[in-house]
């Protein structure tokens, strides 16, 4: 029997993500958003950068593009903002998101431009093999951090929500109901929504920092993660080492592709 | 074939020495001739080097810069000393009086006006930033390489509607200048 | 009788990109191209037509490439430094085929180089910038109203073909103001991406007869559901490695351009037919080598200008026709000598081709021009 939401895939296509791999995970919570939404997948857009996270624009029934390494979201603009009736949808891994499309992810915040932005945390580069990106964690192995990794990650939420981001969540893939319902959420707000999908990668992050075993990725991420809501009973102490999970930011502001079109609309009937 | 005019202007940014010259090329154009605006500038807005040439000829136009001048306008010394020596021995050489000080020593084959551009634009007309238009003026009055209407209409195409009045203001004193000025032993 | 009208190559580029429908513009801005940025966001809204600044000229093609895929018509404008960026995804669109234009306005480099002063140092760069093997269409014009019909020629043959065009100017022609000569209530031939007979198994990269795949937007209903990307792909746009596959991709993504360089390549003949030494120039070079061959005619010279109007694909017929039977072909151009080795290649071996190189920021002068061909005993 299909699940409800395998409509939204492309049939016959092999995958490539590993056995363990949380991304299939954040394939269904966003199509079971879908589902929920009740978009027409003709009007769906779904934009990928490069890397494992990538692929997923492949696997889905809609319009989609792969781009290039980190160039999704400005890729998404330039098609929003001439078909702003189009639902836009930007998947993005880690290092895709905040290295590479570093720059492009905080100009698309401050844009504050109808998109919906989905980026699959893995904590690393799983596709070239496990090297560390700016969201793994100080300390952490990777293939080209042998010794410990000494950068500083960035917290993504504190990112989005510093570079104007008007909606900003984040979720994990050992809570899908709650990670859909936050992309139906973002979805649905009227402006540039990011939401954070954590997502374990036994192969390239686990295998090198003592967590290969999938269900003990999943298990951690069940362990670590608390909601925003439940957090705000916890004290200090308690809230140690832990991974806040929820909504950050939910906030009205001027949408960039409709300030745009008022523009237009004031020369309506003669130059100004 | 050749040019009927290739005008180097000279000066230093803020001065409008560039505006000067598409006003300029497009009277050239109002009066029914061929045209070439051009400009050579530094990275400042306002200060440092700035030279803008025109070509006017009956026929068509191929190399848009000034090859050999025949009208220098000079709103700095440097650009005196730089270009002075480049304009045609029957040409005209247009200076400021109180930004350029020609050293009579220092003989050029071309005619040479020293004249109280500046001051025109800050005294008479009270703004120094129609200093470019007095300026055309100059040069107008001086060598009559266009009408006066014509002037005045590419005056028009570039300014807003509210400050042509002091513009064309400021050509007319220009031209009045030129009209007398004697050139310099 | 209409006005006489005064205008910069950058603001008739501007003008072109209107009359050939473009309806989005995406830049950063960069001497000496920024008045295309300007002018775009001046007039587009007023046509409600879309303007964007982004983050950096990487961006910007990025954003002309999503205009592109959902069916707009797109272009940006640059210089030198942005170009450079804009590699990595002009590789994309010649990759996933989509039609937009990049006009290129040259000034000094390498690097930050001369950002006010012309040069014509990217003619291979435009050609060989991005990394693997695709073609490409170069168009460059001399005039500012020629700036006008190139750029409405470049949407078109990006249109046709379906692939990235650059219309490649120099800061001379960029910057040069002079008589706009395009008749009032011009309207321009315009050419349209071709659509599918059929929108049911549509193949978003089906070999045609002529190489180019018709064309459906994302977004638009049926047919659309399609997926597009920088991956060596099939006719279904999905990824393959297949040997024959690859081999056929890459190799229809030069022949669709190629195969079509009769129609695509134009040359302009100035008092060629009886010329003996013959000079070869391309945009603002050309200019001073116009010049320089009326002095010399109205001297007697047998001399005559073949001007390129397209660089790439190169005119290899034409260009060869026109240097046969010549005393000497010589080509000014202000770089090291990049396209002369175009006509090096196809030039008959018993014609000298000689390379007059310029490379300190300011045009050639004619009487250079001239002095170049005395001294190499032309004249």
């Amino acid at each position: 029997m299909k699940a409800v939401y395998e409509k939204y895939f492309r049939s016959n296509l092999p995958h490539i993500w590993c056995a363990g791999c949380g991304h299939g995970t954040v394939m269904a919570a966003y199509a079971l958003a879908l589902e929920k939404l009740g978009y027409d997948k003709n009007d769906v857009l779904a934009i990928s950068g490069i890397g494992c996270s990538s692929r997923i624009t492949g696997y889905l029934d809609s319009s989609t593009m792969h781009t290039a390494h980190g160039r999704a979201l400005p890729v998404a603009s330039g098609a929003k903002m001439c078909e702003p009736r189009l639902k836009v949808f930007v998947f993005m891994g880690d290092g895709d998101c905040t290295a590479i499309g570093g720059n492009h992810f905080i100009h698309a915040c401050r844009r504050n431009i109808d998109i919906t932005a989905i980026v699959m945390n893995n904590n690393i580069y799983g596709m070239t093999g496990g090297q560390y990106s700016p969201l793994t964690p100080y300390g952490k192995k990777a293939t080209t951090a042998p010794y410990g990794n000494i950068d500083h990650s960035f917290d993504l939420v504190e990112l989005a929500k510093g570079a104007g981001a008007t909606y900003v969540a984040r979720g994990d893939v050992s809570h899908m109901k709650q990670l859909s319902d936050l992309i139906v959420e973002g979805a649905q707000h009227k402006g540039f929504s990011v939401i954070e999908a954590m997502t374990p990668c036994p192969t390239s992050f686990g295998r090198y920092n003592k967590t290969p075993d999938p269900a003990q990725m999943l298990q951690i991420f069940r362990d670590v993660t608390v909601s925003v809501k439940r957090a705000e009973k916890m004290t200090a102490e308690e809230l140690e080492g832990k991974i806040l999970t929820g909504v950050f930011v939910n906030r009205e502001a001027p949408e960039y592709v409709e300030d745009y079109q008022k523009l237009i609309d004031s020369f309506q009937g003669g130059d100004k | 074939m050749a040019n009927l005019w290739s005008i180097r202007l000279t000066g230093s940014g803020g001065q409008g020495v560039i505006k000067g010259a598409i006003i300029l090329a497009q009277a050239a154009l109002n009066d029914g001739l061929n045209a070439t605006q051009s400009q050579v500038y530094g990275p400042e807005a306002r200060g440092g080097s700035t030279k803008s040439e025109v070509n006017i000829n009956k026929e068509e136009i191929f190399y848009p810069k000034a090859e050999k001048p025949n009208v220098l306008l000079s709103l700095t010394q440097e650009s005196y000393h730089k270009y002075s020596q480049d304009v045609e021995a029957n040409g005209f050489i247009i200076v400021d009086d109180i930004m350029v000080k020609c050293d009579p020593k220092e003989k050029r084959a071309a005619k040479t006006f020293s004249l109280p551009i500046v001051r025109t634009a800050r005294d008479e007309i009270q703004n120094e930033l129609c200093t470019n238009i007095v300026a055309l003026g100059a040069i107008v009055g001086i060598t009559e390489m266009l009408s006066k209407e014509a002037v005045l209409e590419g005056i028009a195409d570039n300014f807003k509607a509210k400050i042509y009045a002091i513009n064309e203001k400021a050509f007319l004193a220009g031209y009045r200048i030129g009209k007398e000025a004697q050139p310099l032993d | 009788m209409a006005k006489v009208k005064l205008l910069q190559g950058n603001q008739a580029c501007l003008e072109g990109a209107i009359s050939a429908g473009a309806d989005f513009f995406a830049g950063y801005p960069i001497t000496p191209s920024s008045e295309v940025a300007e002018q775009a966001a001046t007039k587009f809204p007023k046509l409600g037509r879309k303007f964007m600044q982004m983050e950096d000229e990487i961006a910007s093609m990025a954003a002309i490439i999503g205009a592109s895929a959902v069916g707009h018509k797109a272009f940006t404008a640059t210089s030198g430094p942005g170009f450079s960026l804009m590699q990595e995804l002009l590789g994309y669109a010649a990759n996933a085929e989509l039609p937009l234009v990049v006009v290129n306005v040259m000034r000094g480099g390498p690097s930050t180089g001369l950002p006010t002063l012309p040069a014509q140092g990217d003619v291979q760069q435009v050609r060989w910038g991005t990394h693997g093997d695709h073609s490409i269409i170069v168009l460059s014009p001399y005039s500012v109203t020629e700036v006008y019909y190139q750029t409405i020629r470049a949407f078109n043959l990006a249109e046709q073909y379906r692939t990235p065009v650059i219309l490649l100017m120099d800061e001379v022609i960029g910057h040069l103001r002079e008589r706009f000569d395009v008749p009032e209530g011009y309207q321009p031939e315009i050419i349209n991406r071709k659509a599918p007979e059929s929108k049911e198994n549509y193949l978003p990269f089906r070999n045609t007869e002529d190489g180019v795949p018709p064309f459906i937007a994302l977004g638009q209903g049926e047919g659309s559901r399609y997926h597009i990307t920088g991956l060596t792909h099939g006719e279904s746009g999905f990824y393959s490695s297949n040997p024959q596959v690859v081999d056929q991709f890459i190799r229809r993504l030069s022949s669709k351009i190629e195969d079509h360089v009769d129609e695509i390549a134009e040359v302009e003949e100035c008092y060629t037919e009886d010329a003996e030494i013959l000079l070869v120039a391309y945009g603002c070079s050309a200019r001073a080598s116009r010049a320089a061959v009326e002095k010399l005619r109205a001297q007697g010279q047998k001399v005559g200008l073949l001007r390129l109007l397209t660089l790439w694909p190169f005119p290899d017929k034409l260009v060869a026709k026109h240097c046969a039977g010549k005393k000497a072909v010589i080509m000014p151009e202000l770089n090291l000598g990049q396209m002369v080795r175009e006509v090096q290649r196809v030039c008959p071996s018993d014609v000298p081709v000689k390379s007059f190189t310029k490379i300190d920021g300011s045009l050639f002068t004619p009487e250079e021009i001239i002095n170049f061909m005395k001294k190499g005993g032309c004249l």
